[in-house]
């Protein structure tokens, strides 16, 4: 019965096409712009390291001068999300967590050793420790991260993004080859398969919808180097630092790190909490840390919403879209009310021959069904439309914030189902009420 | 006109769908009408001239490696470097880019004290040549001698001469924006002889309230990474740009960055802009193409709701004009009853808008166009099953009643 049913529904759509084609555009557009920004919302928020993202930490410690707060937010003093080298290498010799690394950035010229001097560009360059890759789950396609000991001695190794390899040297395995680091020659130790965390939680919120930076290399690479691009790079220090040699930066308590740590369980925050708060002690009677001790350990999560990467103004625009999607529907609903009451005589014969109410709510449910997979589907195609002019309006965010995957697609589909059924209900009722007499006497 | 009463009276028995009607068109009126002013004027901010020439400058960032005064000369030798290639018609040192994102706001007032800041303003260092490279206007007074062009490594020292943006002028003297001129100005506290006014010279940040102030002085300054603005040749921008590169690139350290063409400064500049426009643009369409929708909806389930009404009109003598003339009268009765609902409306969202995001308001040609532009779709979404209704058959009440 259900397939004849769907056989009426189908013909019920065919003799009116122009209403058909309103209702379903109705429905299409309405789900495409609700799709499109869940799409982006629910990419954008998406948790970018499911697998450990109870037990991933970054540390933020209370490192300031005694003269004034790092910063007053609502009357409250507030932390740097940084911390100093000095810090950072304190942490990373005590290795009490089960990884570590710290995370900074130069700017620096570069070019493959085979191109010539003036292709060379200026690229930002992440320095880091090599616990980075496995810490964060970095896919390689050639080679591997650089060793413990190029770690400790600050070799000149680097690894690249596969988007760097492709376009230095054509994708092909450049593991072995050489790039050319402002003046010095750095061997490639891996490249990277594409690897796109969203957000890029690990370092400055500001860029966290852009893609990994190119190159990464050791951080006393860096330090061995004396390199640091004040003007390029987020720093920020409360001594006067001017003029100061490189080795009395290093060992100020100018803060240019993030430090992130991994532990074995998400248990073992608040052991490793105390950890921090030993340390800090220990430095305040070492004479630093003059201030109240207020450091702390964000997860990704909250580093994100404490940043305020993640808000509650991404909903407000998914709000918007559903509200559109609902003055659809109800343009949709006052369509199906045109439509099936232009049906009445068809109700009123179908009656009359012995159909029950119960079976004409059948039949046009069927219809409503119908026009909801069919708003599904062209909705679906609308909204690729609509991400793809997005990406372009978009064009210097990642790309992959803005397709859908197999879930949201099946959602599309269902969503547009369900609410066309759902507000097929009331002229559905509507037209079961229709009195058989009334119609047959007009035939 | 014996139809309108008619009219009102049969939409006051059937409320429902007609009230709908008036709230959506009075709700997509109110959208409409301040998203295309928003539209409207996103548009006007990013194709704004910049002031200066943005097809031939390209702008980039060097590193200077020597220290104290060795470093001045280091830096005026790659200038000089850089106006020698055949490709190139001039260069400057810039303090920042205008529109870059990068640079600096000063304090400008007549006075040296706090109290006496009127205002803030962009600010650059250059020297004689900017002129000429930037190709800016020069609308009142004069500009630099070249003796008045220094160096400093940070600032402008006071007693100098500045020429400053039409905008910061009109700013200062609202009345005579002319009287600036020969003025002794505090910018950032230094005093500084205005001598010219420029007609148009942007600040860095286009988000800027104060955008369109600029104070333009004679003093270059000199870092450990500075900027340079080049004018190429005309037509051989791509080459000057590829030569620039690989003449500075002959000097072992040198580092170049953000070498880009000012137009690429300018999109990047506008890009957040662009995009809420283009999305603006975007809500619009799909809202108008909705309400068209709706009103061609419920106009058809009215006519079919009414085919025997209609019917006995006819029979009783009405003929298809009349009828057609009635459908479209009580359109256009609904839709303006919205409109006037969605004008009141725009004008309480826009009063909202305007003290809460500093928009403008909303002038009242928009208003009218936005009411013109509706009424018309009403009128267009009508037309068609007025006309079916108009030619329903007369037979057809006289077989039912």
């Amino acid at each position: 019965m259900l397939s004849y049913y769907f056989k009426l529904a189908w013909l019920s759509l065919r003799k009116t096409p122009l209403l058909s084609v309103l209702m379903v555009g109705t429905i299409a557009l309405g789900i495409a712009a609700a799709m499109v920004t869940y799409t982006v919302s629910y990419m954008m928020t998406k948790d970018p390291l499911p697998a450990k993202s109870d037990r991933i930490f970054t540390v933020q410690l209370s490192a300031w001068g005694p003269q004034q707060p790092y910063k007053v937010v609502d009357g409250r003093e507030e932390i740097p999300a940084m911390i100093s080298y000095r810090d950072a290498q304190n942490l990373k010799t005590t290795a009490k967590a089960q990884q570590e690394t710290a995370i900074g950035l130069f700017k620096s010229m570069s070019r493959a050793e085979q191109q010539n001097r003036r292709d060379a560009q200026m690229r930002m360059v992440r320095t880091t420790h090599n616990d980075f890759f496995s810490m964060f789950e970095v896919p390689f396609l050639y080679g591997s991260a650089w060793s413990e000991q190029d770690d400790s001695a600050g070799n000149q190794v680097v690894v690249i993004t596969k988007a760097l390899n492709d376009e230095l040297f054509d994708g092909v395995n450049s593991v072995g080859h050489h790039i050319v680091l402002g003046e010095s020659l750095l061997q490639i130790v891996g490249v990277m398969d594409d690897w796109f965390p969203i957000p890029r939680f690990y370092y400055l919120s500001s860029q966290a919808y852009h893609d990994p930076h190119d190159l990464f290399v050791p951080l006393q690479y860096q330090i061995n180097q004396e390199i640091f691009s004040r003007s390029d790079v987020t720093w920020a220090c409360w001594q006067d630092i001017e003029d100061v040699a490189f080795s009395d930066f290093i060992t100020s308590d100018c803060i240019w790190l993030f430090y992130w740590v991994e532990l074995e369980s998400a248990k073992d925050r608040a052991d490793y909490m105390d950890f921090i708060n030993a340390y800090v002690d220990e430095q305040k009677s070492a004479g630093r840390f003059a201030r109240e001790n207020l450091s702390r350990l964000f997860t990704i999560d909250e580093y994100l919403r404490w940043a305020e990467v993640l808000s509650n103004e991404n909903d407000m625009a998914v709000w918007l879209a559903f509200a559109f999607l609902l003055a659809c529907l109800l343009n949709c609903m006052s369509l199906m009310m045109t439509k099936f009451y232009g049906k009445g005589s068809e109700i009123g014969l179908r009656r009359a021959v012995g159909a029950s109410r119960h079976d004409i709510c059948w039949q046009f449910l069927c219809e409503a069904f119908l026009i909801g997979v069919l708003g599904g589907v062209l909705g679906l195609m609308f909204a690729q439309l609509g991400l793809v002019l997005v990406q372009q309006i978009f064009s210097h965010l990642n790309a992959s914030i803005m397709q859908m995957d197999l879930q949201i697609v099946l959602m599309t589909i269902l969503l547009s189902i369900v609410t066309s059924v759902l507000f097929g209900l009331w002229p559905i009722y509507r037209a079961a009420q229709i009195q058989p007499s009334s119609q047959l006497k007009s035939l | 006109m014996k139809d309108f009463i008619v009219i009102l009276k049969s939409l006051w028995r059937s409320k429902t769908s007609p009230l709908l009607l008036i709230l959506q068109i009075a709700v997509t009126f109110t959208i409409f009408v301040n998203a295309v002013y928003m539209v409207t004027q996103k548009h006007h901010k990013v194709t704004a001239p910049s002031g200066l020439n943005e097809s031939q400058v390209f702008s980039l960032f060097i590193n200077l490696q020597e220290k104290e005064l060795a470093q001045v000369a280091e830096f005026e030798q790659v200038i000089r470097d850089i106006k020698q290639l055949d490709s190139v018609a001039n260069a400057i040192p810039v303090t920042s880019v205008p529109l870059s994102g990068f640079g600096r706001s000063v304090d400008i007032g007549y006075g040296p004290a706090d109290e006496d800041k009127l205002t803030s303003s962009g600010y650059y260092g250059s020297n004689y040549d900017s002129l000429d490279t930037l190709e800016l206007a020069l609308i009142a007074g004069q500009w630099f001698e070249k003796s008045d062009v220094t160096h400093s490594f940070f600032g402008a020292p006071s007693g100098g001469k500045v020429l400053v943006s039409k905008a910061l002028a009109q700013t200062l003297h609202p009345d005579n924006w002319r009287d600036v001129l020969g003025k002794t100005l505090y910018v950032q506290g230094e005093p500084q002889q205005v001598i010219g006014v420029i007609d148009n010279l942007k600040a860095v940040w286009s988000f800027w309230r104060l955008f369109d102030h600029a104070v333009l002085s004679p003093v270059f300054e000199v870092r450990d990474k500075v900027g340079i603005m080049v004018k190429a040749q005309s037509g051989s921008l791509e080459k000057a740009m590829l030569d620039v590169k690989e003449r500075l690139l002959m000097t072992p350290g040198r580092q170049i960055d953000k070498l880009k063409p000012f137009s690429q400064t300018r999109e990047e500049s506008y890009r957040t802009d662009v995009a809420e426009l283009q999305t603006l643009q975007l809500v619009l369409i799909g809202l108008l193409l909705l309400t068209m929708l709706a009103i061609f909806g419920q106009a058809r389930f009215a006519i079919l709701k009414r085919r025997k009404q209609i019917g006995t009109r006819r029979a009783l003598g009405a003929n298809q004009l009349q009828i057609l003339r009635y459908y479209l009268l009580e359109n256009l009765i609904v839709t303006l009853t919205g409109v006037v609902i969605g004008m009141v409306c725009a004008v309480l969202v826009n009063t909202q808008l305007v003290s809460y995001f500093g928009l403008m308001p909303v002038p009242a040609d928009y208003l009218l166009v936005g009411a013109l532009a509706i009424l018309l779709a009403g009128q267009c979404a009508v037309i068609q099953p007025a006309w079916q209704a108009a030619r329903v058959s007369p037979a057809l009440a006289t077989r039912s009643v």
